[in-house]
């Protein structure tokens, strides 16, 4: 991916990570991150996993 | 037996409840600590600061890392509170005077975004070490050329997150 995906990515990911009420994204809920910052296709899945990071 | 098991679900939910609380606590209580002090507390510090037993720390920070976003060495302390990693890493961050490590240049990225602060990110290329730094300033990526590559699909990212 490019760095401004990578910074997008990373603002989308980390942004509310000190948020008291933060709790890790399901998997659907990152690919969902992952399609807006661009990142699609069969790289990108997570399905079958419980929560992501 | 009604009574037996209605008791029974009202210590489990309790505890459930006691766990999340002192998990979010945890959370709290790592974040800040890095921030402030730009490394990470060991489980005798949080056991300290948060006035619970070091089994009851060991207890958290284990449910904390089943979403891999906290993950432990082999000798019970942290390893990686993400976005910072507990260790030194090759992706230093800089924010005003203020430094920690990301443990790569996606961490690296999620310190400023997670703090809201301009940064410089002193990346290197994995294979050959050339100096690819980074720099985000008023909420933008400002400098930095390269690519990021990942190896590793998103679905193994945990098989082996050493090489990941």
């Amino acid at each position: 991916m490019s760095l401004a995906q990578g910074w997008k990515l990373a603002q989308l990911w980390y942004g509310d990570r000190l948020s008291p009420q933060w709790s890790p994204m399901s998997a659907e809920q990152a690919e969902s991150v992952f399609r807006d910052v661009g990142l699609v296709g069969e790289f990108w899945k997570l399905a079958g996993q419980a929560s992501a990071r | 037996m009604v009574r037996s098991l209605s008791k029974g679900l009202t210590m489990n939910i309790g505890r459930k409840l006691r766990e999340s609380d002192l998990d979010a606590r945890v959370r709290q209580f790592v974040y800040r600590h890095i921030i402030r002090r730009e490394k990470s507390p060991t489980v005798a510090e949080m056991a300290k600061g948060l006035s619970r037993s070091t089994k009851l720390i060991r207890g958290s920070l284990s449910r904390l890392s089943e979403s891999h976003a906290f993950m432990m060495q082999e000798n019970g302390e942290l390893w990686r509170a993400a976005p910072f990693s507990c260790i030194p890493t090759a992706f230093p961050v800089k924010v005003g005077k203020h430094s920690w490590f990301g443990n790569c240049i996606w961490d690296a990225l999620g310190i400023p975004a997670m703090l809201g602060e301009d940064a410089r990110i002193e990346g290197s290329c994995g294979c050959c070490n050339y100096q690819m730094p980074v720099e985000v300033k008023g909420g933008r990526l400002v400098a930095g050329k390269g690519l990021i590559h990942i190896a590793v699909p998103a679905r193994e990212w945990y098989k082996d997150v050493v090489f990941t």
